[in-house]
């Protein structure tokens, strides 16, 4: 998002937090204007318009997944109607933009009316069918959460991407190579995760009843829609409901935020990108003090730039009464890398906790031959793996996962094997400044470490970098 | 926690606001000096601009620009004979490294004059303009050059008043156009901003890339440039079409009429008193298709032959230390285009540079 665009919204976000009535729909409006607003125009824009259809799509399965986790006496025409009718009508308007030619605010080469009608007529109808199909939801369920998955594996595998748009380049008789090889599903990661969360919950009965206007409403917030943090959805719903009082320190609050993570995201972070270790660096670099200014530089730009932009969407979350998590708690003083995952994107953490590394973990204890330290390292490594992967699909994610999950199951080990060690002065006021000052330096320079695999491109580039650090090349 | 409200909350920020932005309107002249260069990291070796091929952040604010370059580092040590060296891209350095230049060439070699160490700066600054060159040229007095070395071309002496440097160094350009009442149009130049134009949101741009820029010189001070590959880029063209015409001049058309030739009389007014050598630059010179009528892309013969004639005509008759170089290269020396030389070009137009020094060696 651009500051402009951020603006824009503060100003929409403190308009709908003052409104006495009808907050929840115009969030709706709002939320979903921003989902087109925000797609970027996509490759092969003037043959297929998937800065339309890609929203479309993301409406379309908000929908479709609120019909399979939603308690039946909340699927009223009464209730949803409104909900319903803002979501076509904004579709259509959007669609309209072709005879509008709002270009400021959207792309005008959006698909025929006919061709959009026929598309909602069909959603509609699935939708209507899905409804009437209650017995097939608890299967339907499983097949919509693995759908997801495999979304989300195409989305983020480069490989399957160029692929496609390589078949689409021979579709539309473009040359492979002159085509436009950039293409995103603006906020897929967290609509994924929160879909997810959605249908896990209903199928462990522990999903609160909600209107298709409170879980579209949940799922693409537009504060959080593109960067998180990643909300639960009875939480959410909670302040849906009864919003946070917007008094004159709210108001403080919120503008503070707001202007902490502009100041974050588009001073510290984009002034530290021009010094951040790249690929181009690496073979040009001279010595290893600057290699590790270089590291430290990006070290910190990706930590501004990600919690700026979080405060941003805490900011404009709190003008609309909506008080979103917290997802960074000074994660580089932490003096472990356990505490570190517990203040670095903490709602990502939380929700791998909840819904794969808890289970797992019951799950191998329950099988009671295996050793602890066998089950600390499957679930670390895997763990860490999966949150690699969802960053995508590449050889260093896998190595940032595995480097994480090698350093948790370390430190793990660790821990249980001084706990009883450590000398006496260790207990002192002094002492445990101290342990937690070395701590927090080796946790610090672990995880800046780590930086490297994702970062650059290739796990043999980011080796090179190692080597460099330490004086090796 | 004691109860704020917001519109005085408001007011105050605003108050602040506008104080900072008086406090900044008087500071503003000052904020180009800021910089790191030549004190926590060493002045680069040609001015910051970003070719698109190096992490080198553009900056043509001329302040900033000397400031950030090794010439403004301390004073001039007694014993160095100090040769600047002016001109576009090709002096700076397109696709070459800050030690492949023209004027890195020449103190590679180690020249002495009169038992002074000679000592080259390259200011040279992308896209010709005559008036560019008389504005940096006036600003490097006062880092007392021994000698300057202007290379021109065809092309320096075509109407550039648009150039981007000008624009940004409007106020600079007016003051050396009146004070050498050169006759250039400077209606659409504005000497000085307006109130608005001086504060801190107007000048917001301007402040991040100077921040970038210091942030470039760390970057630039922790890596060690590696050469451009010559196969990353299209080697300069060898087969034209047969047009005939330059820059909207036609076959047999009289240059001398609307170009500024003349102006290299400006430059010496601005010299005043120091030595300075203008030098036609070399240029590629085609074999290939066409190239009886074309020298390059650039240069049709019939402009470029009238061109030559004309610096050599007006250099006797107005006394210019003139010396024409346009065909010392062969095609090799020549990298991506018919100005830009490649490394191996450089070292040879330096070795032709070098007795142009020794002989303007005045103790």
């Amino acid at each position: 998002m651009t500051i402009l665009q951020i603006s824009i919204l503060a100003v929409v976000a403190l308009v709908l937090g003052r409104l006495p009535k009808g907050r929840q729909l115009a969030l709706l409006a709002v939320s979903i204007f921003v989902v087109f607003w925000l797609q970027p125009v996509e490759p092969f824009a003037k043959y297929i318009s998937l800065a339309f259809w890609l929203p479309v799509a993301t409406l379309t399965i908000t929908g479709l997944a609120w019909i399979l986790t939603s308690a039946p006496e909340m699927r009223t025409w009464k209730q949803n109607w409104p909900a319903l009718a803002i979501l076509i009508g904004i579709v259509l308007l959007m669609d309209l933009n072709r005879h509008f030619k709002l270009t400021q605010a959207y792309i005008s080469t959006t698909p025929s009316l006919t061709l959009t009608l026929i598309a909602l007529i069909v959603v509609v109808a699935a939708a209507l069918l899905l409804t009437q199909w209650r017995r097939s939801h608890p299967i339907m369920r499983v097949v919509a959460f693995i759908t997801i998955i495999l979304i989300f594996i195409f989305l983020k595998t480069p490989q399957l991407i160029n692929n496609a748009l390589a078949f689409l380049s021979a579709a539309y008789g473009q040359n492979p190579d002159t085509a436009d090889a950039a293409f995103s599903w603006l906020g897929f990661s967290y609509l994924a995760f929160r879909l997810m969360h959605t249908i896990r919950d209903r199928q462990s009965g522990r999903l609160p009843s909600v209107t298709l206007a409170e879980y579209v409403n949940y799922v693409i917030f537009f504060p959080a829609f593109t960067a998180g943090p990643i909300d639960r959805l009875e939480r959410f719903v909670k302040d849906l409901r009864t919003p946070l009082p917007l008094g004159d320190e709210d108001l403080i609050d919120a503008g503070t935020r707001l202007f902490v993570g502009l100041f974050k995201k588009f001073v510290l972070a984009d002034l530290l990108a021009v010094i951040s270790v790249s690929d181009m660096l690496i073979p040009q670099v001279k010595g290893a003090g600057w290699m590790w200014l270089f590291l430290y530089a990006y070290t910190f730009q990706i930590y501004f730039d990600f919690s700026g932009y979080t405060d941003i969407a805490i900011g404009l979350g709190r003008l609309l009464g909506v008080r979103l998590p917290e997802n960074f708690a000074a994660p580089y003083l932490k003096p472990n890398l356990t505490q570190f995952w517990n203040s670095w994107h903490m709602t990502l953490t939380q929700w791998f906790r909840s819904y794969f590394f808890n289970p797992l973990t019951r799950a191998l204890r329950s099988r009671k031959q295996l050793p602890v330290w066998i089950i600390v390292f499957v679930t670390q490594i895997s763990t860490m793996v999966l949150i690699g992967l969802w960053h995508g699909v590449a050889a260093g994610f896998v190595m940032w996962g595995l480097w994480h999950g090698f350093g948790l199951f370390v430190q793990n080990r660790w821990s249980e094997f001084i706990r009883n060690r450590l000398p006496s002065w260790t207990q002192s006021g002094r002492g445990q400044m101290a342990m937690n000052a070395i701590g927090v330096f080796i946790t610090f320079n672990y995880v800046a470490l780590g930086w490297l695999f994702f970062t650059l491109s290739t796990p043999a580039i980011a080796w090179q970098a190692m080597l460099k650090l330490f004086g090796l090349a | 926690m004691q109860n704020i409200s917001p519109i005085r909350l408001l007011i105050k920020v605003l108050l602040f606001f506008l104080i900072l932005n008086i406090l900044f309107i008087l500071f503003a002249p000052y904020v180009g000096n800021l910089s790191i260069y030549n004190r926590l990291i060493a002045g680069r070796l040609r001015f910051p601009f970003a070719s698109g091929r190096w992490i080198d952040s553009s900056m043509d604010e001329l302040d900033a620009m000397f400031d950030s370059h090794v010439i403004a580092a301390g004073t001039k040590p007694p014993n160095e004979f100090r040769v600047v060296l002016l001109g576009d891209s090709s002096v700076w350095g397109e696709l070459l490294t800050p030690d492949q230049t023209l004027s890195e060439q020449l103190n590679a070699d180690h020249i002495l004059c009169n038992g002074r160490n000679v000592r080259s700066y390259n200011l040279g600054y992308p896209h010709p303009s005559l008036i560019k060159d008389f504005v940096i040229l006036a600003a490097t007095r006062k880092y007392k050059p021994d000698l300057v070395i202007w290379l021109v071309t065809l092309d320096t002496f075509r109407d550039n008043s648009l150039n981007p440097f000008v624009v940004t160094n409007q106020s600079q350009a007016i003051s050396v156009v009146n004070q050498y009442h050169i006759s250039f149009d400077t209606s659409s130049l504005k000497s000085g901003a307006s109130v608005w134009e001086q504060t801190l949101m107007s000048q917001r741009s301007r402040l991040a890339r100077l921040m970038m820029l210091q942030l470039y010189g760390i970057y630039w001070a922790g890596v060690v440039p590696s050469p451009v590959d010559p196969n990353s880029y299209p080697p300069v063209a060898n087969n034209f079409h047969d047009d005939p015409t330059f820059a909207g001049y036609k076959t047999g058309s009289d240059l001398s009429a609307t170009m500024f030739f003349s102006w290299v009389n400006y430059i010496y007014q601005i010299a005043d008193g120091i030595p300075l050598v203008v030098v036609n630059e070399p240029i590629f010179i085609s074999t290939g298709r066409n190239s009886n009528v074309r020298y390059d892309s650039f240069y049709p013969r019939w402009a470029y032959d009238q061109y030559r004639a004309i610096m050599n005509s007006d250099s006797s008759a107005d006394r210019w230390n003139y010396v024409d170089l346009w065909n010392i290269i062969s095609a090799a020396g020549f990298s991506d285009t018919a100005l830009h030389l490649s490394p191996v070009g450089e070292q040879k137009l330096a070795a032709a540079l070098i007795p142009i020094i020794q002989k303007n060696c005045i103790p």
